[in-house]
């Protein structure tokens, strides 16, 4: 099945800027500054679309940072942009060595990948001991109602909402330590309300990124209640 | 996209300031949370100008979003 990836839209990036996700780089701050990651330390951006964060830390915090995406489009415009070390591949299979970053950062990409359980696990081989995963995504309220959208034809993170309890759960199994988890729907509701100003509504939204392919999306999605979250885990030493 | 944007800065002046009123960002409260939206509004007294097309149209979306979610 051939996937409308919204990503690869002006449509979505019109609204969001190059970050592709709600809030911009809001809780990429917060969550350097909560992880105290330093200076030249070694960080990891998996789904680095055109390497909008990795540009970020780079310039604001001097880390050294990488960026890795399965869009060839993406990475080549962030390569042709700015020049930065991005590579193209998939969060399941990260061609890193074990033990060599300090922290990897996956914001809203887990919710678009085919195996998160398996990146998961790939981070957990990449990060060093006591290194931090942070993860900043969707997640369904309702999730009694996530199957519903599994089925859908759209590549959006929308499709793969979290189940917050279920998610907690595989990444303690994996070995990682959670140190926070906060709600940040606030950045969710505030894009909604930008979209809407910039198209007239969020039906009018789907149809321009969707090609009109988006169905019953709409309705599957407000049964599900979406919200944001920030979860900062760290590897146990 | 949406091309019902009109501009309306050259056609309100605010009464009170007799100034025209310009886009800016507006804090808005609805429900239990605040979100930020570009509206015109008086650069002196902040007065702000939500014109009829914009409440029975935008907003009313935002509205409606809201309460969804």
């Amino acid at each position: 099945m051939k996937n409308n990836n919204v990503y690869e839209n002006d449509g979505v990036r019109c609204v969001t800027g190059d970050t592709l996700r709600p809030g911009g780089f809001v809780l990429t701050k917060r969550a350097v500054l909560l992880c105290n990651i330093l200076k030249d330390q070694r960080i990891l951006d998996v789904g680095c679309g055109m390497g909008s964060t990795v540009d970020f830390l780079t310039k604001e915090f001097g880390i050294e940072a990488f960026g890795i995406d399965p869009s060839e489009k993406l990475i080549h415009l962030g390569k042709q942009q700015n020049n930065l070390p991005l590579i193209s591949g998939r969060g399941e299979l990260l061609p890193y060595e074990n033990e060599s970053f300090d922290a990897v950062f996956a914001e809203c990409t887990l919710s678009l990948m085919d195996n998160y359980q398996k990146t998961i696990k790939e981070i957990y081989r990449i990060l060093k001991p006591e290194g931090f995963i942070i993860i900043s995504d969707v997640f369904a309220k309702n999730p009694q109602y996530i199957d519903e959208l599994k089925n859908i034809n759209v590549k959006s993170c929308l499709r793969g909402l979290f189940d917050i309890g279920a998610l907690l759960a595989e990444i303690e199994d994996q070995g990682f330590q959670v140190v926070d988890l906060e709600d940040w729907t606030s950045l969710l509701k505030q894009l909604m309300v930008d979209i809407i100003f910039k198209y007239g509504s969020m039906a009018k939204f789907w149809n321009v990124t969707t090609c009109g392919s988006c169905g019953d999306f709409k309705t599957k999605l407000s049964l599900c209640k979406p919200g944001y979250f920030l979860l900062i885990a760290k590897k146990e030493g | 996209m949406d091309t019902s944007n009109k501009n309306y800065n050259e056609e309100w002046i605010c009464n009170k300031c007799s100034c025209p009123v310009k886009e800016g960002p507006v804090k808005a409260i609805y429900l239990s949370g605040d979100f930020e939206v570009e509206l015109l509004k008086c650069p002196i007294c902040k007065n702000v100008l939500v014109p009829e097309d914009l409440a029975i149209g935008k907003m009313l979306e935002v509205e409606k979003g809201l309460e969804d979610k």
